[in-house]
């Protein structure tokens, strides 16, 4: 039962920043790598503030840098390379997690933080379980239906897929990319600030944030990279992997998602529920 | 303005006058220079001209470049109607009711007809979405299915239809018939012609069929190595033997044959 | 045969070669000179850096082939370094320290990493851009856990510790072991992976990767055989990587898996970038940026007598100044320090025009 509620837990943080990944390549096709980077920098600032302020508002106040952040990603590693292969987002993408990163190691001496989250625990089915993942999951749920939601049955996702398809064109078609691409930058940016914040609340703010949320990635990859339901489901069956292979060996943890990346890459690039990306015309 | 024939008052509204373009691509190869051309209120107005003529960049600089495509509008100035709108981004310029339908990539190739219908930056009623049916009933039949399979005719088609979803009182277009069945490409022609009188949407036209392109239009421009080398009436133009000669494919005295001339090509004068 | 100007060859062979003018060999004569000089005029700390840049164009040079290129952008170039400095190690240990010379240590390198490339390759045949930089990122964390593991095993049963020792780079007539030694032999290296390169670039597969790279479903139909020359891409960019994986590995005698990171991959895409994709010379100026920029900032720090915390964290420094002209790189100057000079080169070659005039007279 533990089990159970460790990869419940588990796949909602895959889930969430999974979400996050999928929420910028929705629209631009480009994979946002400063994600690491938002989620270490807002969440030392949160915890650091939170001493000096009460805590609704250190809360508030890391949510509005988290979005600043995620604006400025777009501002300088998405807008300026729209019409440019690939690549070129994830090495400016990747520059500015460099960054904010190397600021964090600086600042804060990469040591270790703790949010002072009231927190309390609960018996459930005779286990006990922490309100930190009872949060988790809560958001992970909410979250992921809005934007589900949000996606399917509104234009936004139609603008999105348009402008992931062909920015220009759809510039050209009065799709307002620049104010749906920030949104998106902005949100992604807010919810790896929700997810360090959540881990942090468990395990004290350190530098390890950095490599947990290249997990999104993966998890993003395998579920399809334009898929809010295909994300899920990855982040279920990545969770459920991982948790059974680190009961036999706890090593192989951080290896588990490279595995199964490579696994992906091979049999089904698009992933489980991803758009079918390899027709072409010549 | 000059006095031109086919000039346009000034501020008249819903008429396009460019004026003294000049585009420059990668900070350093003049494309375009001098251009100037009108397109009245409600008219339509051909842009003829051979390959690396500089008739796209023209189209282009209209609807509005962005930041990634590396070229500049050096000099010059854009007017539609009153407003100047050199160097707007092309998400303002269509506010404003201007439609490009670009040369080569039209449409979104990942989503399907009705998709690529909807998705603009304006709403689509179900009367609107309806007459777009009834201008292209072969999309109808085809409405679910993903554009990148559609032929080249439907392609175009649907470019067509998705750029009137945007509210146009303007259109330019780009080599409507390239690579087009003579059939539908006359089908579309007509259609151009249709959408001009019943809506009085303004056209600019860039074509390589030139005849084609004459005969549905009012006025003409010509433009050669990034400068406008003739213009006139479309009827004028069809009947000026360097037209004839260069771009519809027949000299003056016709009946030659390639043994009987030494030199073939009679030299470009733009006189008449 | 030496043609007058490099627009008027009699043959189609004279294209093909790689000093084809006298100016060509007369500026390549002067280079060479040029390069000779250092370790004669300079200190040895200087001579030392360059050797570490000489290294890191060598791997460059493998990168700008694997993706500047045949446009399979590599995130794993890290990987291919580890996995040179590991043979060396691997030979060091295993087989003994007489085996493990310059003749023996480098074939194997090269042919350890090629191969290992083709393995890494093989799964980025089935797919296009994005997910070919995602497939080498992912090979690379698989093969730094796979060396982590090695260093674990050795190190319960050799009793070697987490670095494997190496001794000097021996070639068997002469051992290499000071800083200008080591000079010299790895500017005889680069100079010969340069001509390489160059000639390669221009062989058949070179232009198959040039076609590949702008459009892979064209270049499939008409007939060239597209895996195939991905495949090599892959292997050459990686024997280069494992090649100064094992210099850099005997250059510090000591074989260390951490010594390569991601961020190191991403240090050797940035030189490619910085120095402009597609160009062997930008591969080398970018080399040389990338690898100087943590010395020009040290340099910066002790004149300005920065505050301590800035030292005790230089390599974060390091990292954020880094990424920081990277990021300024990819903004403003897509082409790299080549588009820059090629820039220059226009505006002298247009002066006073600032822009290409039209052909056509004014009317």
């Amino acid at each position: 039962m533990r089990f159970v509620i460790d990869a419940a837990t588990l796949a909602s943080i895959n889930f969430l920043l999974g979400l996050a990944i999928v929420t910028i390549y929705k629209g631009t096709r480009i994979i946002n790598f400063a994600l690491p980077g938002v989620m270490l920098f807002t969440a030392y600032l949160t915890v650091t503030v939170s001493g000096l302020m009460p805590l609704p508002l250190a809360l508030l106040l890391g949510l509005g840098v988290a979005a600043l952040l995620g604006a400025a990603t777009f501002y300088l590693g998405i807008y300026p390379i729209l019409g440019r292969p690939t690549y070129v987002g994830i090495l400016t993408t990747v520059a500015i997690g460099f960054m904010l990163e190397s600021i964090v190691t600086i600042v804060w001496k990469a040591g270790i933080v703790n949010l002072d989250l009231p927190s309390a625990t609960f018996s459930v089915a005779g286990q006990s379980i922490r309100s930190a993942e009872a949060a988790i999951w809560a958001t992970a749920v909410i979250v992921g239906a809005a934007f589900g939601i949000l996606y399917r049955y509104t234009r936004l996702g139609l603008w999105l897929a348009a402008t992931a398809d062909n920015s220009l064109l759809a510039r050209h078609r009065g799709i307002p990319v620049l104010v749906v691409l920030l949104l998106s930058s902005m949100v992604a940016a807010a919810l790896a600030y929700a997810v360090g914040l959540l881990l942090g609340a468990r395990l004290g703010v350190t530098m390890a944030l950095g490599s947990t949320a290249l997990r999104g990635l993966v998890v993003a990859l395998v579920g399809g990279l334009d898929s809010v339901p295909g994300a899920a489901l990855a982040a279920i069956i990545l969770a459920v992997i991982e948790s059974a292979v680190v009961i036999h060996d706890p090593r192989l943890a951080t290896v588990v998602p490279y595995v199964v990346l490579l696994f992906i890459l091979v049999w089904r690039p698009w992933g489980l529920l991803g758009t079918y990306e390899e027709v072409e015309r010549i | 303005m000059s006095e031109r024939e086919g000039t346009v008052v000034a501020n008249e509204p819903g008429a396009l006058c460019v004026e003294r373009l000049e585009v420059v691509y990668h900070r350093v190869a003049t494309a375009v220079q001098g251009v100037s051309l009108n397109v009245p209120q409600g008219k339509v107005v051909t842009l003829l001209g051979p390959n690396g003529a500089g008739k796209t960049t023209v189209l282009r600089a209209i609807g509005g470049f962005t930041p990634a495509e590396v070229a500049t509008l050096r000099d010059g100035d854009i007017f539609f109607g009153s407003r100047n709108i050199a160097g707007r981004l092309p998400e303002e310029t269509v506010r404003l009711g201007i439609v490009a339908v670009p040369e080569r990539v039209k449409i979104f190739d990942t989503l399907n007809v009705e998709e690529n219908l909807r998705a603009t930056g304006f709403p689509l009623a179900k009367a609107d979405l309806d007459g777009i049916w009834d201008l292209f009933p072969q999309l109808k039949n085809r409405r679910k299915i993903r554009s990148i399979l559609l032929s080249g005719g439907e392609r175009q088609m649907l470019a067509l239809g998705a750029a009137l979803c945007c509210r146009p009182s303007m259109m330019l277009i780009d080599e409507l018939s390239l690579g087009l069945a003579p059939k539908i490409a006359a089908e579309l022609f007509s259609l151009i012609r249709k959408l001009n009188r019943e809506r009085g949407i303004g056209i600019l036209l860039v074509e390589q069929n030139a005849r084609a392109a004459l005969e549905i239009s009012d006025f003409g421009y010509i433009i050669e190595s990034g400068r406008i080398v003739f213009e006139g009436p479309s009827a004028k133009l069809l009947e000026h033997g360097d037209v004839m000669e260069f771009y519809l494919g027949r000299a003056e005295d016709s009946e030659k044959s390639f043994r009987d001339v030494k030199q073939y090509r009679r030299k470009r004068r733009w006189w008449g | 045969m030496v043609a007058v100007s490099p627009y008027l060859s009699t043959h189609y062979r004279a294209r093909l070669y790689l000093l084809n003018t006298p100016a060509w060999r007369w500026l390549v004569i002067a280079t060479l000179i040029v390069a000779a000089l250092p370790p004669l005029l300079f200190s040895v700390y200087y001579v030392s850096l360059l050797n570490l840049v000489l290294i890191a164009c060598i791997g460059a040079i493998g990168l700008n082939i694997t993706t500047g290129f045949a446009g399979q952008v590599n995130l794993g170039q890290a990987g291919f370094l580890l996995i040179g400095e590991f043979v060396a190690g691997v030979i060091s240990i295993h087989l003994g320290p007489i085996w493990a010379n310059f003749w023996i240590a480098a074939p194997a390198a090269m042919a350890a990493g090629g191969l290992i490339g083709v393995l890494v390759g093989w799964p980025a045949l089935r797919v296009r851009g994005l997910y070919v930089a995602l497939a080498t990122l992912a090979a690379f964390f698989v093969i730094q856990h796979l060396g982590l593991r090695y260093v674990e095993y050795l190190t319960r049963t050799y009793k070697t510790g987490i670095d494997i020792k190496l001794s000097t780079l021996d070639l068997l007539f002469l051992k290499v072991e000071s800083e200008r030694s080591w000079y010299f032999l790895l500017l005889i290296i680069t100079v010969l992976v340069i001509a390489a390169a160059n000639g390669l670039v221009r062989t058949k597969a070179g232009r198959a990767w040039q076609a590949l790279r702008e459009h892979e479903l064209m270049t499939q139909v008409m007939g060239v055989n597209v895996a195939q020359y991905k495949l090599i891409a892959f292997a050459v960019g990686a024997s280069l990587a494992a090649l100064a994986g094992m210099l850099f590995g005997f250059y510090h005698h000591t074989v260390n898996p951490e010594a390569f990171t991601v961020e190191a991959s991403v240090e050797y895409l940035a030189m490619i970038i910085i120095g402009g994709m597609g160009s062997i010379a930008g591969a080398v100026l970018g080399a040389i940026f990338v690898v100087l920029v943590p010395y020009g900032l040290q340099w910066l720090l002790d004149t300005f007598e920065a505050p301590a915390q800035f030292l005790v964290y230089f390599s974060a420094l390091r990292l954020g100044v880094f990424a920081f002209l990277m990021l300024i790189f990819l903004l403003l100057e897509p082409e790299g320090l080549i588009g820059l000079w090629q820039r220059v080169r226009t505006f002298f070659v247009l002066w006073p025009f600032r822009f290409r005039p039209l052909e056509a007279k004014r009317q």
